[in-house]
């Protein structure tokens, strides 16, 4: 049996996968980039998981947090890709802030936090253009008692 | 009196190396006779993520130049081995002989 968590995840990346310029997305425990990386990259991983209601005694609503981290070259050329980035995250926005996920069949809702479309970079990360959002997934499930 | 000329010191050092520096909407450079420095490949936080990168630097002599070139902040270096850097910060030194060029390489390049 998966967790909803991981299930969530998996579900993330394939809706996320199926995009175009958007095959390479991978599942990692933290948003890291590796050197055996290709860019552009979309990193799934986990944020948060918190109890958001409970109910009846034995009826949870659990919020898992997924952060969607997409990070390609930028190398400084500040007047170009712009447009193409903007269409890339408002894609993976729209194919994740539904209320329902397949394959995370307790996932009734969502909701949505952009970080800046282009984060502040410094030091070696300069040359990166690293945009990135968090969805919360509203999950009701049973609590065993 | 006796004076000493440095503007040629990078006769003293071996493995020099030739480099194209291009400025931003300027054609780019060939120069010979730069040094590299010490090269650091590390990590550093963009956002929530972490990425990596190589810190290096390159000296170079300003009689290798043309005389109207001056090197800009995110100028683009081209090593001998086809890596890129942009440039980070410029320091004018040795009684101002020479340039310091402080680069970060190229995403996803690392250095040689």
């Amino acid at each position: 049996m998966s967790s909803v968590f991981f299930e969530i995840m998996s579900a993330v990346r394939d809706r996320v996968k199926a995009l175009p310029k958007a095959n390479n997305c991978v599942i990692r425990k933290r948003p890291i980039l590796l050197q055996e990386d290709s860019l552009p990259v979309i990193i799934i991983s986990p944020g948060q998981e918190q109890v958001a209601e409970e109910a009846f005694q034995n009826t949870v609503v659990y919020n898992y947090s997924i952060e969607i981290s997409i990070i390609q070259a930028g190398n400084r050329v500040y007047e170009a890709d712009v447009a193409t980035l903007f269409d890339l995250r408002q894609s993976i926005r729209n194919v994740l802030f539904q209320p329902l996920l397949d394959g995370a069949v307790t996932v009734y809702d969502c909701q949505l936090e952009t970080n800046p479309a282009f984060e502040v970079v410094t030091g070696q990360a300069s040359n990166y253009d690293i945009s990135g959002m968090v969805i919360t997934y509203k999950s009701i499930e049973t609590r065993i008692s | 009196m006796i004076t000493l000329d440095i503007s040629g010191d990078f006769a003293i050092f071996d493995n020099t190396e030739v480099v194209t520096i291009q400025n931003k909407d300027e054609n780019p450079i060939i120069i010979e006779n730069v040094k590299r420095q010490s090269a650091m490949l590390g990590t550093d936080l963009g956002g929530s993520s972490l990425v990596y990168g190589a810190a290096i630097e390159f000296q170079v002599w300003k009689n290798c130049v043309p005389v109207s070139f001056i090197p800009k902040l995110n100028a683009r270096i081209t090593d001998q081995f086809g890596k890129h850097y942009r440039v980070d910060s410029i320091e004018d030194m040795a009684w101002r002989t020479k340039w310091s060029l402080k680069a970060t390489s190229e995403a996803s390049e690392g250095t040689n």
